[in-house]
């Protein structure tokens, strides 16, 4: 059967993108106006060429892949043991993991402050590197929910019992089998759970700045108070620089085992199915 | 002194207990199969024998070591599973190396073994294949290859051709027992398709509510079925009611026709009503020159199946038995409704119960 144009739908869909288009479309043309009376990427250069920019942005991506590298460490193997040999659990488990979208940061860093405080037996905060620990322990919390859903739903795509036994059968030990077999085949799933870890901490603000860390949030909220054009410049390059990782993420999420970590140009090279 | 030595094993899953007792001795290089209908236990079986799961109760002996408490990776057991399960990370070269890579082998023991083993299920120039690129049949024997490239002590397959259609399914299994004689490896394959099963074993084991109802060769299964289980089971049964007459002399009566069959139930009394059980095979077309009882009915219904006429042959009250023919070029098949006699020996009889099926248990 078949219905005229779908008026009511088409509408929505345009609304929508409107919701979201609109405002960046503003911020992009507010950043162009630094200079009066024409359109420039004055407030760009200045971003760029400010020290801050590119400090707070490094520390904000080493202590994001250090969450992400964690992250991986204890997602992987737990929502494979979980998926194992502790069905029952999974939706405990699955809860747990929500759960950093249920208690605000501000309640997760002031636990560490006064778990980790001065007058504790871990005085983590005493010192920057134990700072810095607390800030990714709190990035690998707060990324919990998406690393735990991607993984868990990459296992769920592969038949992990069975891999399991006939790895066992072959005599391979459980660590062998995680890092042999579970890690490879769940790695598109882990890159998606990276990527979305990523975009989280990245500009993160709460944590960062309770815990007084020089990262890339506190740094954006700073600029917004003392600049006027930059702040929206700053916005567009964060959104630019996430939709760059979410392309990464769909190119190596949907990469087949044998690619390589990058096409290869010019060899023209194929492979075909045997008849 | 035999190989494999299950003692006594009994599994429960909660409440339910899915194998009772069960006790079996394979001598080595043997093929035995495990044969029956779906929930009766085999899988559970071959997977206590495999080591990833523990009997409640009783004792597994390979090669005279008892190995009920070692992990499966200790026990040096090669496995094939219905769907496969090659590493998807890993190509044909990868998959069929593994088990020797953990074992500890040499760069290049592993490269000869992979392509010895990809020749020998015909895989040869396949290595680099990962399992996305492969046929389901291909990807079965990369996965029977990586079971075997370690030398293990036995191996184990389950429903290893389910997942194949017909005729991958019947000339894997021929290669399959092929290899098996050719590296002598004891071997445990389970099926619940009682032709592959008779085709291929030097032994079958029928099992039914984890229970072995018989453990014999083929030949025997087939035609001396130890248990009605087993005869309703293995292949296609006619039926042909009869009267007892002499109960001590094994005497039935059916119609006019007095015939002395192989045994009688015990409780059977004179008057009673038994069921006389013959394979489809052993019942002929009257041709004129017949040993045996004969009986005659009429066509129920006919069909051609190409190779095989297979007749539906009503004998009267209520008995209709089916009759195998060979296609005959210079012959029409019957129509329906013809008058036919068929024929038969007594001693074709392959069991004799009870009609009244309360009687017989
Ligand atoms: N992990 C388990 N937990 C509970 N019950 C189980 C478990 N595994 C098997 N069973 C039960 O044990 C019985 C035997 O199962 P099993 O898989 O051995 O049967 P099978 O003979 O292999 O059947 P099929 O031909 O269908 O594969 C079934 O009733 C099944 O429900
Ligand atoms: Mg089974």
């Amino acid at each position: 059967m078949k219905h005229g144009f779908p008026i009511a739908s088409t509408l929505i869909v345009f609304v929508a993108a409107a919701y979201f288009l609109v405002p960046l479309y503003a911020t992009f043309q507010f950043s162009l106006q630094m200079k009066r009376g024409e359109l420039s990427l004055a407030s760009y250069a200045s971003v760029l060429a400010s020290a801050d920019f590119i400090n707070t942005l490094s520390y904000s991506a080493i202590a994001s892949f250090a969450a992400i590298l964690f992250g991986a460490i204890l997602v992987v193997p737990t929502a494979y043991w979980v998926r194992l040999k502790l069905q029952k659990l999974r939706p405990a488990v699955e809860f747990l993991s929500l759960l950093p979208l249920i208690i605000p940061p501000v309640v997760l860093v002031f636990g560490h402050i006064r778990l980790f405080g001065s007058s504790s037996i871990l005085p983590l905060t005493m010192t920057s590197t134990g700072t810095d620990i607390l800030l990714i322990v709190g990035y690998v919390v707060l990324s919990l929910p998406y690393m735990f859903r991607a993984v868990d739903n990459g296992m769920a795509a592969i038949d992990i019992a069975t891999l399991t036994e006939a790895a066992e059968s072959l005599g391979a030990s459980r660590l062998r089998t995680i890092v042999e077999i579970i890690f490879p085949n769940v790695r598109s799933a882990i890159v998606a759970g990276a990527f979305l870890t990523f975009s989280i901490s990245l500009g993160e603000f709460v944590l960062a700045s309770l815990l007084n860390r020089p990262a890339f949030g506190p740094y954006m909220v700073q600029l917004g108070e003392d600049r006027a054009y930059e702040p929206a410049a700053l916005a567009i390059l964060s959104f630019a620089l996430t939709w760059i990782l979410m392309l990464l993420m769909q190119l190596f999420a949907t990469r087949k085992p044998n690619q390589r970590l990058l096409p290869r140009f010019g060899t023209g090279q194929s492979r075909k199915l045997a008849p | 002194m035999s190989f494999l030595d299950l003692h006594a094993i009994n599994k429960s899953f909660g409440p339910n207990t899915v194998v009772k007792d069960f006790n079996l001795s394979l001598a080595r290089g043997k093929f035995v199969s495990f044969l029956g209908p779906s929930g009766c236990g085999k899988t559970t079986v071959l997977r206590i024998i495999a080591g990833f799961e523990n009997p409640s109760s009783g004792t597994i002996h390979i090669d005279g070591q008892d190995v009920t408490g070692l992990t499966a990776s200790q026990r040096k057991i090669g496995m094939v599973f219905q769907a496969y399960a090659l590493f998807p990370n890993m190509n044909a070269a990868g998959n069929v190396g593994f088990g020797l890579k953990v074992a500890g082998a040499s760069r290049d023991e592993i490269e000869a073994r992979v392509a010895e083993m990809l020749k020998l299920v015909g895989l040869l120039g396949f290595e680099k294949r990962f399992p996305f690129e492969l046929s389901g049949g291909q990807q079965q024997r990369v996965a029977l290859a990586r079971a075997i490239a370690p030398r293990p002590r036995m191996l184990l397959l389950d429903e290893p051709l389910s997942a194949l259609d017909a005729k991958i399914r019947v000339s894997l299994r021929a290669q399959i027992r092929e290899i098996q004689r050719e590296l002598g490896i004891t071997t445990v394959f389970v099926t619940h398709d009682q032709e592959e099963a008779l085709s291929v074993s030097d032994d079958i084991v029928v099992m039914h509510a984890g229970l072995i109802e018989q453990h014999g060769n083929p030949f025997d299964i087939y035609n001396r079925p130890a248990t009605p289980f087993v005869a309703d089971f293995i292949g296609q049964l006619n039926t042909l009611h009869a009267e007892v007459a002499e109960p001590s002399r094994n005497m039935v009566r059916i119609g006019a026709a007095e015939l002395n069959v192989p045994s009688l139930p015990a409780i059977a009394r004179a008057g009673d009503r038994v069921a006389l059980k013959l394979r489809p095979e052993s019942m002929r077309l009257a041709n004129g020159h017949d040993r045996g009882i004969a009986l005659s009915g009429h066509v129920a219904h006919a069909s051609f199946l190409g190779s095989v006429v297979r007749l539906g042959i009503d004998l009267g009250g209520g008995d209709v038995v089916k009759l195998d023919s060979f296609n005959d070029r210079q012959t029409l098949p019957p129509e329906v409704g013809a008058p036919l006699t068929i024929t038969f020996l007594v001693d074709d009889i392959v069991s004799t119960q009870m009609a009244n099926q309360q009687r017989s248990a």
